[in-house]
């Protein structure tokens, strides 16, 4: 008898396999008061899972299980003393991994059909399972004792899971960044890294730039500038999606200035030692990724710096013709763009590419 | 109008109660069965299946209290009842006890869908890198 009880339940793709592998199979061989209660439970087993149904009644176990569905289940529940449940996980393996199980029949029908449901519920959720651990530490573990193989159907959900272990990201860029009334943008060099931890939502920047020498003038007075920067900024990834993200952070540093003032003596000029003076400051930084394939994402940064120290003067004022006050002072509030590339340290970082 | 006490009916309203997602009754059922009845195979498969529905919720502790005592008593749901075990201590992060779980679901049944899981599991507990 292959009489169709055919139920079908909605799915939603959370969660769930891919859209060829949402089936699972059940073929029944019970009285029809049994297979009643087996499609209720059932039904709700594959509720709970994401998963649909394609359930029929028949007296003996098919030859063959189509090969696009996530595994196939036959219960055969004829004999009065046990029912034996055999599950054939096809996601996995296209020939068909079986697993065979007998519960010792006991109590009401009750109580068997809810065992029946436990232990199709159980297998189909370690099927689904392996999956995302088998992605999980194929990625995590590159040098790892386990060596697993991708698998060939993967859960839509997994994409996100494979990032887990603590992220690792080194880029480079180079930087603009506006210093002082009296010199026009900077341009400069900064290297970074990132560390995050395994959801990378949270993650630490430690960075170091640095703006070559400049000419900032000061009415009849001139003084060459360098700047050096180091931040530390914790920071919040606000879009993880899998070729773009963007995070924001806030945090602290110094700048540390090199003034080197132009002396002139009669007609004779030259450079002054340069004095360094350090100012702490407070960052607000916002960085957008755009990841390319090969693990190379390139980076834009939005950086805007907070001078803590109220200097009334910053480097030497001796020199002829050097006016009182400072010969060089920058604004407090510093605003500077980066552009370049970021490339991941491991595969949970930032910058990684969402496996293909 | 009295309520039906028989082990049969608390255990089929009990289930019914839990597919409609009506988990407070539905435990309350399950937890008056095992006391009415706590000698029937409805009683004992009772506390498996509390077990899931606590675990499903997030009660990952009292989840394992209603594992260790469905595998205390045996049943035929054991397989299933090691696997929550190992997954309600996966989730409360106690490691040395996550590991000998799935070590203990992997001897006893290596031919069942479990098994490769736990293989992996303790392949990332070895390893977390």
């Amino acid at each position: 008898m292959a009489g169709v009880l055919g139920m079908l339940w909605p799915s939603s793709a959370s969660g769930a396999p891919d859209a060829q592998r949402q089936v699972v199979a059940v073929e029944v061989n019970a009285a029809d008061d049994e297979a009643g209660t087996l499609a209720v439970e059932l039904g709700d087993v594959m509720q709970h899972l994401d998963l649909r149904m394609r359930l029929e009644h028949r007296s003996e176990p098919p030859l063959l299980w189509p090969s696009d569905v996530l595994a196939g289940v036959w219960i055969d529940a004829s004999h009065p003393d046990r029912v034996t449940i055999t599950v054939i996980d096809l996601n996995r393996r296209p020939d068909g991994q079986r697993y065979v199980r007998t519960l010792v029949r006991e109590g009401s029908i009750a109580v068997f059909t809810e065992q029946v449901a436990q232990v199709v519920r159980a297998s189909l959720e370690s099927i689904l399972a392996v999956d995302v651990e088998r992605l999980s530490s194929a990625l995590d573990a590159a040098a790892g004792p386990l060596v697993v193989a991708l698998p060939e159907a993967r859960p839509a959900a997994a994409s996100k899971a494979m990032a887990t272990g603590v992220g690792l990201d080194f880029g480079a860029a180079v930087t603009e960044q506006a210093v002082s009334p009296n010199s026009g943008p900077i341009f400069g060099v900064e290297a970074a890294v990132r560390i995050s931890l395994p959801s990378r939502r949270l993650g630490l920047v430690a960075s170091g730039a640095y703006d070559p020498r400049f000419d900032a003038p000061n009415g009849p007075a001139i003084s060459e500038v360098s700047v050096a920067s180091f931040r530390l900024i914790p920071s919040i990834e606000l879009i993880d999606l899998d070729t773009f993200g963007a995070s924001l952070g806030g945090g602290g540093g110094a700048d540390l200035f090199s003034v080197a003032p132009l002396v002139v003596k009669g007609s004779m000029a030259k450079i002054d030692k340069a004095v360094d003076e350090v100012d702490p400051v407070v960052s607000g930084q916002l960085v957008l990724h755009l990841r390319l394939a090969g693990h190379l994402a390139l980076i834009m940064a939005f950086d805007l710096d907070y001078d803590l120290l109220n200097r009334e003067a910053a480097g030497p004022s001796k020199g002829v013709f050097v006016p009182p006050g400072p010969a060089f002072e920058p604004w407090r509030l510093r605003p500077m763009v980066a552009f370049g590339a970021c490339v991941p340290f491991t595969a949970a970082g930032a910058c990684a590419s969402p496996p293909q | 109008m009295s309520i039906p006490e028989d082990e049969v009916t608390l255990f089929q309203n009990a289930n019914t109660a839990r597919r409609r997602g009506d988990h407070a009754t539905a435990a309350a059922l399950y937890r008056r069965l095992m006391a009415a009845h706590p000698q029937s195979i409805e009683a004992r498969e009772s506390v498996e299946l509390l077990g899931r529905m606590l675990f499903d919720d997030g009660m990952s502790s009292d989840a394992l209290a209603c594992f260790k005592e469905y595998l205390r008593r045996g049943g035929e749901l054991a397989a299933e009842a090691m696997l929550g075990k190992a997954l309600a201590l996966q989730q409360l992060g106690q490691t040395e006890e996550e590991r000998a779980a799935w070590t203990a679901l992997l001897e006893a049944y290596p031919e069942s869908p479990h098994a490769e899981r736990a293989r992996l599991r303790l392949a990332i507990l070895r390893d977390p890198w």
